[in-house]
């Protein structure tokens, strides 16, 4: 079930701070509680990519490898506010249904 | 567990390699980036931990990587129908074709694209080498009729770019670029 949602997570971390993979998974995982595998994570930034919802471009700075940091776009703000009317709907429904079959079975 | 050394250095490539190994498929400037991408992971993750053994297989890696980008099980090829589609568009674009058969010629034969329709009824040629310098920069929807099946793989890659819908930003191997008939040809489309 996760998995149909981690797209709307992903752009909801990165749109609001500019965040490389692993600040995403940090984010997810340590703030939200969320369990969700590492490659997970990076292919999901690369989709929303590739649908143009998220550009992104490197921090050669700093040691290590360089870092490759994502931004959200108009079109992925844009994308954002729809999703989260959508999930507010379905979150809505789910406690709706879910909260009706507990007063059934008490 | 030491943190640093050769050890570990080559772990963590030997890791990246296999990962590689399961995206052939994807566009190469992709591809590069991902793996550009997973080395600087796998340094967080040593970082933390001093290994990457909590990460799993590469092969596990490569494949929930894979679905999360929406990436078809690997291998996957298109329908025939489509493969004929977009070899319609090659063919469209070919300048010129060099087929090569399966037994040995004192020369290589030039040919048109039209006379490689010809010889799908001779022996099966085991390598083309495409010119399509044109086909960059054009709609993929200007395909006509096939008029010769290309033998491999097709894979049609929707990209973000400012050019119009539906044109072919790039294709990999690059414009230009022979490409075994059986191989596989990534074509980029703006989306």
């Amino acid at each position: 079930m996760l998995k149909g949602v981690l797209p709307l997570m992903v752009l909801a971390v990165v749109g609001s701070a500019d965040a490389y993979g692993w600040d995403v998974l940090r984010e997810l995982r340590e703030r939200a509680d969320v369990n969700v595998g590492d490659a997970s994570v990076y292919g999901t930034l690369q989709r929303l990519r590739d649908r143009g919802l998220l550009s992104s471009y490197l921090d050669e700075s700093g040691p290590g490898p360089n870092r490759r940091y994502y931004s959200i776009t108009a079109a992925g703000t844009a994308a954002l506010a729809e999703d989260r009317r959508t999930w507010r709907g379905i979150e809505r429904a789910v406690n709706l249904v879910l909260n009706e079959k507990v007063e059934m079975s008490a | 567990m030491k943190t640093h050394g050769g050890s570990s250095d080559g772990a963590a490539r030997d890791f990246v390699d296999r990962v590689a190994a399961k995206l052939g498929d994807v566009p190469r400037p992709q591809r590069d980036e991902l793996t550009a991408e997973l080395q600087r992971h796998l340094h967080d993750v040593r970082q933390r931990s001093g290994s990457i053994s909590e990460l799993g297989s590469a092969e596990d890696y490569a494949r929930d990587l894979r679905e999360a980008m929406g990436l078809a099980a690997q291998s996957k090829r298109r329908p025939a129908a489509a493969v004929l589609t977009v070899a319609a568009i090659l063919i469209a674009a070919t300048v010129t074709t060099v087929a090569l058969s399966h037994q040995p010629r004192s020369t290589p034969t030039t040919t048109s694209a039209g006379t490689v329709a010809q010889s799908d009824t001779t022996p099966a040629p085991s390598f083309v080498a495409f010119s399509f310098g044109r086909l960059c920069g054009q709609q993929a929807s200007a395909a006509e009729e096939p008029t010769v099946s290309f033998g491999g793989a097709v894979i049609e890659h929707a990209v973000h770019s400012t050019a119009p819908k539906g044109t072919i930003v790039s294709t990999d191997p690059a414009c230009g670029t022979a490409i075994p008939l059986n191989g596989t040809l990534t074509i980029n489309v703006s989306r």
